[in-house]
């Protein structure tokens, strides 16, 4: 158990600290020498890759834990669809960074995967708060959860024509300024559910279920931050953000899957005990 | 066997409290006994009336097998109660 709390700090904190130092000490000897842009791209991609592949499999097996038609079963089936295009999204994407050495096209085969995945996402956590509203705990009222829809939904209207009118107007290829606009825009759609989850599941804090719900959430807000960065095409960000970016969807998928082998280790773990 | 409410109250978030963290779990417990109409008091009765009531949304977390060890583990630990204050 100590091993496993130590890792759980190590981690997230080495693989922070490996990619903070080739942003900030960029020409130190170990990232010209060993750890060059290549070594950590692959170093990123497998990271993504074990992460997504093992959160889409306890997802699966966590939604094969509950009850058949539940929505408790849906919503966690559609966790582990969600995780799986997204590992094949990625998957494409390492195919092309890492195997043969070439900028993926834009749009690529992997687009679609993470296209698809983001509806799957925002599905599951409709599903997750149908379903944890449904369960009788007192996790607050309707208007509650209806007012921070409501507030997200106007703050995110406001940032959003600031950060997405530029990218829409940005000298780019049609396509290319597609997928910009897309992902941030696909970020927002998906995060306003997820902060009236986040709403409902605060009254968990100290629990099992609580330290699930931490990891998603902290995954989620992790991976749009990266969505919003990687979009950012202004010659200001463009320094530094493919390795900031890399960390972003890390940290993202890897606490997105953490959460999903959470619930795994809650439901179906004790189901096999 | 009739057992002091707060007691029983305390055993039932003593058990559900690492799952769904100890503020929600005597939030819940509290508000099925509120709802019920419970006096100070609880017969053998009303406890199964409570933990009834807090089994279908424990499905939800932890699934329904799951769920049942702890309901179990619940009345196991209010049984405890019972038999400490005969």
């Amino acid at each position: 158990m100590n091993v496993r709390r130590g890792l759980r700090l190590a981690l997230p904190l080495g693989i922070s600290a490996l990619f903070l130092s080739r942003l900030l000490v960029k020409d130190a000897r170990l990232f010209t020498a060993i750890a060059n842009d290549r070594v950590l791209n692959a170093i990123a991609s497998v990271c993504k890759l074990v992460a997504l592949l093992g959160g889409a499999i306890a997802g699966w097996v966590s939604a094969r834990s509950f009850d058949d038609r539940s929505v408790i079963r849906s919503a966690w089936g559609l966790t582990a669809a969600w995780l799986a295009c997204f590992f094949t999204g990625q998957l494409v994407l390492s195919f092309y960074e890492d195997l043969i050495g070439l900028t993926p096209p834009v749009p690529s085969a992997g687009d679609l995967f993470f296209l698809v995945g983001y509806v799957f996402a925002i599905a599951a956590v409709i599903r997750f708060i149908q379903a944890y509203r449904a369960s009788g705990f007192p996790l607050g009222q309707a208007r509650d959860h209806l007012l921070v829809a409501l507030g997200v939904t106007v703050l995110f209207a406001l940032v959003g024509v600031r950060v997405l009118v530029p990218m829409v107007l940005a000298p780019e290829p049609i396509l290319r300024r597609c997928l910009n606009v897309g992902y941030p825009l696909l970020d927002f759609i998906l995060v306003c559910p997820t902060l009236v989850l986040l709403r409902i599941t605060l009254p968990f804090r100290g629990g099992r279920v609580w330290a699930i719900w931490a990891a998603l959430l902290a995954g989620i807000a992790f991976f749009t931050s990266g969505d919003v960065l990687s979009a950012d095409v202004t010659p200001l960000a463009a320094e530094g953000v493919p390795t900031l970016v890399h960390l972003l969807f890390i940290l993202g998928y890897g606490y997105c899957g953490y959460g999903a082998f959470l619930q795994y280790e809650l439901v179906a773990a004790e189901n096999a005990a | 066997m009739a057992a002091n409410k707060e007691d029983v109250l305390a055993a039932v978030v003593r058990v559900l409290g690492p799952y769904i963290g100890k503020n929600l779990a005597s939030a819940s417990a509290r508000g099925h006994c509120e709802k019920f109409g419970f006096g100070p008091r609880l017969d053998d009765h009303d406890k199964a009336r409570l933990l009834d009531a807090l089994s279908p949304g424990l499905n939800v977390f932890v699934g329904k097998r799951h769920a049942q060890t702890i309901v179990d583990e619940m009345r196991s630990a209010i049984d405890t109660l019972a038999e400490k204050s005969r």
